[in-house]
């Protein structure tokens, strides 16, 4: 790899409980600008919970996370999703009750100051998912599991992301929807689009990712690059292989 | 389909809206007065059962305690009437707005919670808004304010349904517009799935409280039109049972459908009505006709509305066959 890319999120140290159940145990993380970082972990290693402790949804008790020069670990959920780390989580994806154009415009952020980046239209994400624009005045409760996955990730887009997070945007799906939206993630990642992406398919990820990290009993079990971890078959079949 | 609304309501829904308000302007010239009074606190009722379901058909939570701004409203105008020298027209605006105001306060601690405790809680602060209304002497007391009087031009009964009619309607309209807009959409978002608005960048909180300030300015609007009807007002008014009438008839009309409140008072209020002329033990019966209704109409009066049709179809096509079979 050439050049190091700026850091947009950094995981210090990171604990969260679930009431008394110990769940992550001093996670540390790196998300760098324009690059695919990989989560990888078995059901129940702790991957949601890490992404919900980045973005505010479950309080975090101790760590630092480190977003645009400022520790977000105190900061409420909906400040953190407006200032650009907008997830995408893979239960619960969509509003059911709304149509899919009321979802997208509910997705809908200011745009910040600081903005150098593309920005999201409606008509621009219609380009990339020529899908939503034929189904937009559907609910989104009636789309299929694919088209509901893409939806959520639109969605997240219409914020404007500096950091997409997307949580295991393959889980459940055909083999062909998996493909399409890898498809899709690639071509965010030309937009120059941070992404932080969890997965339990390595095949797929690997396909994407850039860096990437295996968690597993809130551990963070390796570092590295998918090159390297190809290399070392004893890791993957300790961590990730069921 | 099952689903909340057509909120985007299309040409035929405003034909409609439009001709139901063309029926009701013409009422009081053929109804008799009977009707034209009934018809009244039917769309007050309506309409305060409506902003009940802003927040519990569409904002998904159980608001037990509306009758502390329908009462806010009434009080206001019988107080600012009686009272003050104000223009009757700035009367109209205050009162509902000091409804918001009590709304603005109970709002601070009611809509942080959720589920029952929002239950609880505002059914609760309603009593508490009860105990004063009954200690205040300038509010009356448990004999409530009455005599209250309004403009000439509004004297009449006719005259009093025809205003309430425009501001019910009014009302709706601004209500639909406001429910099709994005404030609308995260509403109903939050309904659904309050994380996952959080996850849009949208502060649930701020969102739920500003509902609700919206919510009790409705309310006090329905309870502004009740004292312009009845002229007086009681202490009753902000009892929690007065809550719990506006939840059941959300309940009755259909909580998923946006004029749902407003069949459901009509169906309750023609009900109790008739009822009431054929017995004495009227509350039996009307118990026990409200629970065959809902056993038998789960989503409601409304929730018919989209079966109904659909069901007259196949039987036909049925019998269609039948006749080529």
């Amino acid at each position: 790899m050439g050049k190091i890319h700026k850091i947009v999120l950094e995981v210090k140290d990171l604990h969260t409980y679930y009431g008394l159940s110990h769940i992550l145990f001093g996670v540390s993380l790196i998300v760098r600008q324009g690059e695919v970082t990989c989560l990888l972990g078995r059901n129940g290693a702790g991957k949601t919970t890490l992404i919900k402790s980045i973005c505010g949804l479950v309080p975090a008790s101790s760590g630092e996370v480190w977003y645009q020069g400022k520790n977000i670990i105190k900061t409420p959920a909906h400040r953190i999703a407006s200032s650009g780390v907008i997830p995408a989580f893979s239960d619960n994806r969509i509003f059911g009750n709304l149509t899919v154009k009321e979802n997208l415009e509910i997705g809908k952020m200011r745009p910040r100051s600081d903005e150098k980046r593309v920005i999201w239209t409606i008509e621009k994400i219609y380009d990339l998912f020529p899908i939503l624009k034929e189904f937009e005045k559907r609910w989104a409760g009636s789309l299929s599991g694919g088209q509901q996955q893409i939806l959520c990730v639109a969605k997240a887009l219409m914020g404007n992301p500096e950091l997409l997070i997307l949580d295991e945007p393959t889980i459940g799906l055909a083999p062909v929807v998996i493909a399409s939206i890898g498809e899709q993630i690639e071509i965010l990642k030309a937009e120059n689009t941070s992404i932080l992406l969890t997965e339990q398919n390595v095949k797929f990820a690997s396909r994407l990712g850039d860096a990437c990290s295996i968690i597993d009993m809130g551990e963070i079990k390796y570092q590295g690059t998918f090159k390297d971890l190809h290399n070392n078959e004893s890791i993957v079949s300790e961590y990730l292989s069921v | 389909m099952d689903k909340i609304r057509n909120l985007q309501a299309g040409t035929r829904e405003w034909t409609w809206y439009v001709a139901v308000f063309v029926i009701l302007m013409i009422v009081p010239f053929f109804g008799s007065i009977f009707w034209t009074n009934l018809l009244t606190e039917i769309l007050i009722m309506g309409l305060a059962a409506m902003s009940v379901n802003l927040l519990l058909g569409f904002g998904g939570s159980l608001p037990f305690g509306h009758a502390a701004f329908f009462a806010s409203g009434a009080y206001a105008t019988a107080l600012l009437i009686k009272e003050t020298n104000l223009p009757f027209l700035a009367v109209l605006i205050i009162a509902p707005a000091m409804a918001a105001v009590v709304g603005a306060v109970f709002g601070i601690i009611i809509t942080r919670l959720y589920e029952f405790y929002y239950a609880i809680v505002s059914a609760a602060s309603c009593m508490v808004l009860w105990t004063l209304i009954r200690k205040v002497p300038i509010l009356g007391g448990d004999t409530g304010i009455t005599g209250v009087e309004i403009p000439e031009l509004l004297s009449s009964i006719d005259a009093v349904y025809i205003f309430t009619a425009i501001v019910v309607f009014t009302v709706l309209i601004c209500t639909k517009i406001l429910l099709n807009s994005p404030f609308g959409w995260i509403q109903q978002a939050i309904r659904e799935n309050p994380n996952r608005v959080t996850c849009t960048g949208s502060n649930v909180l701020r969102h739920r409280y500003i509902a609700f300030i919206i919510s009790s300015f409705i309310c006090g609007i329905a309870g502004m039109l009740f004292v312009l009807h009845t002229q007086s007002t009681f202490p009753s008014y902000a009892h929690w049972i007065k809550s719990g009438d506006f939840v059941m008839i959300c309940i009755l009309g259909g909580v998923n459908t946006f004029i749902g409140p407003m069949v459901g008072a009509a169906a309750l209020i023609i009900l109790q009505t008739y009822i009431t002329s054929l017995t004495q033990h009227w509350l039996l019966f009307l118990g026990i006709s409200i629970c065959l209704l809902v056993i038998f109409m789960p989503s409601g009066i409304m929730g018919l509305t989209g079966h109904l049709p659909k069901k007259i179809q196949s039987f036909f096509k049925k019998s269609g066959h039948n006749q080529r079979g």
